[in-house]
């Protein structure tokens, strides 16, 4: 088991490296000229080209590459081409906003998403079955940016309850998480729902209804456990892409994360900055996937950790 | 009348079963009746679909939800009527006095649970009151009992072989030591050398729990050596029953069976070849209105396309289900 884990977390390294330098050869073969946008377009020739030595930008795109890598291995992120801010501070700055916002809509999409799904395949075709179903289309076709926004005009100009935009207490998340979590919880509403059909099917719940054990522990000891495995994966993607910043959410309510940080930074070529996100970001992916994994293990004894 | 039925401990009348599927209704059971001691050793014979496990799984009531559906006759399990008895008197009947060995180990066990916690389950739901450690003790008995160390009670089913799970299952199946024994094609998906092995333990340990069994398949073979009365399924009824020496002295048979037996290759006989039953099995979804057999069958009379055949009684034990035995009927 420890052994794993650490196996695993070595090979986070290698991935880094492969998602950093694909990005940085993306980010310097794309046109426009990151010294050029900083001096504005009626610089003078001299001026840009001095600036293009100065930022090592007229060396070949590896050896920049390893310039950059070098200097983060040495905890330096550089700063900002754009706005001069040093990466690694304002990074850390946004990042508890992502991870707060991602977990709480996560949470909520989970808990209620699964518990939905489980009423609605021990209740199938009845109505809470078709009102599920009718709960995860709607939730699953209303955009994000239109949500935020209705749910801000209800919770906060009609009923005053909620603030409607930026950060600063738990409250401010509330709104946020219900709009990134809509989706996500459609989408394990459903997936729970077939998951657990699935399994009821399967022989050995035939078995255990043989044995004499009533509809309750059938469902909570037998089909669950059995239903669970792969809306365990999804809830894992799920989070891990929430980890990425979610740009339109961040955007309707002005919270400062890392989505709006990324967004911003690739529209300006902003390498420092995109390569900084990008190695946290791939960092905190392979973690939940790496959860996801030891999960996995535990609810399902076939799944061998060890190779 | 009275007398015999407090004798029986299992008394089935005229069962009919369909499956309300969405292409068609299936007549899984057409009026199949079967009456059984206790002790009694049944075989229950037939083809694939001839409606021998829809049989069992409605002694049990485990008909497929929504779809299953006894639409007449009766199930009378010791003076308790199945058919109609409420859930939680069947949770109580299963599992404990009736139990099950369904036809394939590799699905029948749940991959999640250890199989020590899947054989305890049943003792943990029929003996709330026993302690703890008791209830450990017997799945340690039974799984020595069917050959599996008790060591291995913490593994999970992925970690046996099949012939070890069906052990695994009969265990499940023994533990509370029931009154009947529905063993459900129990080797059918196993090898021919464990088949043997499961088959000799199957018997051994109902013999000292003292089950009553109806054992489910298609071997005339294995009824031969294991039971102590036969019964032939056709169409989802019951078309020739007796004990072991009746129908096996081939005096008198059913031509159906005499089918099957002359399908079964004679090491004795030095035949060049095997004779199979010509055709199909009778559909399911569309039931001939006379005997279900007459379109297979060598002696079939007009008579037999146009009027379903009664009960005959060759003698007290021995029933055929054929016009031809008319003549043998004594009545009473």
């Amino acid at each position: 088991m420890f052994k794993y884990v650490a196996k695993r977390l070595l090979w986070l390294i290698p991935v880094v490296i492969g998602i950093t330098l694909f990005i940085f050869v993306i980010l310097s073969v794309a046109p426009g000229d990151p010294a050029q946008m900083i001096l504005g377009m009626d610089a003078s020739e001299a001026d840009v080209e001095k600036l293009r030595a100065e930022m090592g930008l007229d060396k070949p795109v590896l050896v920049q590459y390893i310039n950059y890598m070098a200097n983060v291995l040495r905890g330096n992120f550089g700063t900002s081409w754009l706005s001069g801010y040093k990466v690694l501070p304002e990074f850390l700055h946004r990042l508890p906003n992502t991870i707060a916002l991602g977990t709480l809509a996560m949470f909520f999409a989970a808990v209620l998403g699964i518990s939905l799904g489980i009423v609605a395949a021990i209740r199938q075709n009845t109505v809470i079955d078709y009102f599920s179903l009718a709960l995860a289309v709607l939730l699953f076709s209303l955009p994000a940016f239109w949500f935020g926004l209705m749910t801000q005009i209800l919770f906060c100009l009609n009923l005053g309850w909620l603030p409607a935009s930026g950060v600063g207490s738990a409250k401010h998340f509330i709104l946020p998480a219900l709009t990134l979590g809509a989706n996500v919880l459609a989408s394990q509403l459903r997936m729970t729902r077939t998951s657990m059909l699935d399994v009821v099917k399967q022989d050995y719940i035939r078995t255990a209804r043989a044995k004499g054990a009533d509809e309750r522990r059938v469902v909570f000891k037998h089909v669950l456990r059995n239903g669970m495995l792969p809306v365990v994966t999804q809830v894992g993607i799920s989070y891990a892409s929430c980890m990425g910043g979610s740009i339109v959410t961040e955007s309707v309510f002005s919270i400062p994360g890392i989505g709006s940080l990324l967004i911003n930074a690739v529209k300006a070529r902003d390498i420092p900055v995109v390569m900084g996100s990008i190695i946290f970001v791939a960092i905190i992916v392979g973690l939940i996937n790496l959860l996801v994994d030891l999960l996995y293990a535990w609810i399902d004894p076939r799944v061998k950790l060890s190779k | 009348m009275a007398e015999q039925k407090k004798e029986n401990l299992l008394e089935i009348r005229d069962l009919r079963v369909q499956y309300n599927t969405d292409d068609a209704v299936v007549h899984a059971l057409n009026g199949f009746s079967l009456s059984m001691k206790k002790g009694e050793n049944l075989g229950l014979v037939g083809e694939t679909g001839a409606g021998k496990s829809t049989m069992a799984l409605s002694i049990m009531r485990l008909l497929p939800a929504k779809v299953g559906e006894i639409t007449g006759g009766s199930i009378l399990y010791d003076g308790i009527d199945v058919v109609h008895a409420p859930e939680s008197e069947m949770q109580k009947l299963r599992g404990e006095r009736i139990s099950m060995i369904f036809q394939d180990p590799m699905t029948s066990l749940n991959p999640v649970l250890t199989v020590g916690k899947q054989i305890l389950e049943v003792l943990e739901l029929h003996f709330p009151k026993m302690d703890h450690e008791e209830k450990n003790r017997r799945v340690d008995k039974m799984l020595q009992l069917v050959g599996i160390s008790p060591d291995r009670k913490n593994e999970y089913p992925h970690q046996f072989s099949g012939g070890m799970k069906q052990r695994i299952v009969i265990a499940m199946a023994l533990i509370a030591e029931p009154e009947l024994l529905l063993a459900d094609e129990p080797t059918t998906a196993l090898d021919v050398t464990i088949q043997a092995q499961i088959l000799e333990l199957v018997r051994g340990l109902k013999e000292k729990f003292n089950t009553a069994m109806i054992l489910i398949t298609h071997d005339l073979g294995v009824v031969n050596e294991v039971c102590d009365n036969v019964a032939i399924v056709y169409g989802g009824e019951v078309i020739e029953s007796g004990s072991i020496d009746e129908v096996y002295s081939r005096v008198k048979n059913h031509p159906y069976t005499d089918g099957l037996f002359k399908s079964i290759p004679d090491l004795e006989t030095n035949a060049a070849r095997l004779q199979p039953i010509p055709g199909h099995m009778v559909d399911p979804t569309n039931l001939p209105i006379g005997c279900k057999f007459a379109q297979r069958c060598q002696h079939c009379s007009e008579r037999c396309r146009t009027e379903a055949p009664r009960l005959h009684r060759v003698n007290s034990t021995h029933f055929i289900k054929c016009h031809m035995f008319e003549e043998d009927t004594c009545h009473g």
